[in-house]
């Protein structure tokens, strides 16, 4: 079975780089054929943290002169791990049209992996978000900040606005939803919970579907750059309030703790998981990893 | 029937079927003063997060604990409800509120109960780990002057959220006993040395 993975969302600098490529190297290390796709469009080096230079190839040629994905991919000198360089060179086009962002994912789709692991960056464009909906698990990161977490919810709401929307317009309510867009202040409409509860209250058929959504949509949250052990519970807080405020299928898959070696290690070159594979980080980088393949999460007990 | 309101309420109160009722309880403490208190988790949504958002939740989660007491004490022993270790269930609060003399050892306890490490309290108050050592095990040998150990104990009840004035004047109160039987100790050298001098 062919799993993939996408990390993206709220703020940026807050280590989704760090977290996918250790996840990716986790993986391989577990002898799982592994390719990471840096689709951070305008801030592209996921190849930094693998210890890599600059790559000859990159998305850019997929996009501008359609040369096939499996063609473009890179080895990173680590047993199983591939990697499809970002576009780093070239002005991409802010809008990638959505055609070709669907082509896009079903050619990664395609290839030849056990775990496709995609890098989004931050930000809330609508390619991040699009791409986040496809994925077989997506994941968002936190840090013990208010303006990570503040973001993070963002992201959730417009990635979670979105899917509403292509999944009302895919089952014939395109208008419907359209019509309560356009009316929202009228209804006096300000928060996406109010404007979900309207969508529902239109038709039983509508409640339903949106209803089914909500609760398979699901989150998965992890927590990083942790000082203080008790910090480890924010990733408790932050996903009760997405489980019972947004109604989301939220998890908590893991924290990871602050080491000053990881900057050393890129700033030397060196994927930290090669460099430290026994540090508390690699293990907890492991525990989370464990966590999504299996479904599994922290519980309040676990966060102590 | 049972079974359905039992699984929901495990849902709402976020633990697994299968919880101790310790982990029941501390789950339920802790969501409840998730959605009473400001954190930077509820914060960040501030703008949207209304206060009758939290008063449904917290109702909610009230329900849901209640319902699960009753079905426990319907059953007295649903089977899926292991009993947690003996002490294990007790909120930290009414653990609090049964102590006469805050000393070191109670302060130890009452931390380890609320599951706090003695490294993040040496991160967040900047005081060194040998110090709370010290002053949790009363070894007063290695805290400093009164004054900074005053201040440690302060800093340290105050992380643990606990009354401030009452657990220093306590545990102040012991270290001067300690303190005065140290300089008697200090006196008899003293007056050794006094002797000595007279002798010669």
């Amino acid at each position: 079975m062919k799993e993939v993975w996408a990390i993206g969302g709220g703020k940026g600098g807050i280590g989704k780089s760090f977290i996918i490529s250790s996840m990716g190297n986790c993986l391989a290390r577990q002898g799982k054929k592994v390719i990471l796709v840096d689709a951070d469009l305008g801030a592209a080096n996921l190849h930094t943290f693998l210890g890599m230079g600059k790559p000859e190839k990159s998305l850019t040629d997929f996009f501008e002169n359609k040369a096939p994905l499996a063609s473009l991919l890179v080895r990173t000198g680590i047993d199983n791990l591939d990697l499809l360089a970002g576009a780093i060179h070239s002005m991409v086009p802010e809008n990638i049209k959505y055609a070709q962002k669907l082509k896009f994912f079903r050619h990664i789709k395609k290839l030849e992996a056990d775990f496709i692991l995609i890098d989004l960056g931050a930000g809330v464009h609508f390619n991040t978000i699009d791409t986040f909906l496809l994925a077989d698990r997506k994941i968002v990161v936190i840090v013990p900040e208010i303006t990570a977490i503040e973001n993070m919810y963002g992201f959730i709401k417009i990635v979670f606005f979105r899917h509403i929307m292509n999944t009302l317009g895919r089952n014939g309510f395109k208008d419907e939803f359209r019509e309560v867009w356009d009316m929202r202040q009228a209804h006096g409409i300000t928060t996406l919970k109010v404007f979900v509860e309207c969508l529902k209250s239109q038709s039983a058929s509508m409640g339903r579907i949106i209803d089914s959504e909500l609760a398979s949509f699901r989150v998965n949250i992890v927590l990083n750059q942790i000082k203080l052990k008790r910090e480890k519970r924010i990733g408790n807080s932050v996903k009760s309030i997405c489980l019972k405020y947004f109604g989301l299928d939220a998890r908590y898959a893991g924290f990871i703790e602050t080491d000053d070696f990881i900057t050393r290690s890129l700033n030397n070159r060196q994927p930290y998981l090669q460099s430290y594979p026994e540090s508390k980080c690699a293990r907890e980088v492991a525990a989370i990893v464990h966590n999504l393949v299996n479904d599994q999460q922290i519980s309040i007990q676990d966060a102590r | 029937m049972q079974d359905d309101s039992y699984k929901k309420s495990c849902d709402i109160l976020e633990v697994a079927p299968d919880a101790s009722m310790g982990e029941i309880k501390r789950s339920y403490l802790y969501l409840k003063e998730l959605y009473s208190v400001d954190s930077i988790a509820s914060m960040a949504l501030e703008d949207e997060f209304s206060a009758s958002d939290k008063k449904e939740i917290l109702a909610e989660i009230e329900q849901a604990f209640q319902t699960l007491m009753e079905l426990v004490k319907q059953e007295q022993a649903l089977p899926a409800i292991n009993s947690g270790e003996p002490g294990e269930d007790e909120a930290v609060v009414e653990i609090v509120s049964g102590i006469d003399v805050f000393d070191g050892p109670t302060l130890k306890r009452i931390r380890e109960k609320m599951g706090v490490a003695l490294d993040d309290i040496a991160v967040a108050t900047k005081i060194q780990l040998q110090h709370l050592t010290g002053l949790e095990s009363e070894n007063f040998d290695v805290l400093p002057a009164e004054v900074y150990t005053r201040g440690f104990v302060s800093s340290y009840a105050g992380f643990l959220a606990l009354d401030v004035q009452k657990v220093v004047a306590d545990y102040m109160a012991r270290y001067r006993e300690w303190k005065s039987g140290h300089h008697k100790g200090g006196r008899t050298i003293a007056s050794l040395f006094t002797r000595f001098k007279q002798r010669t």
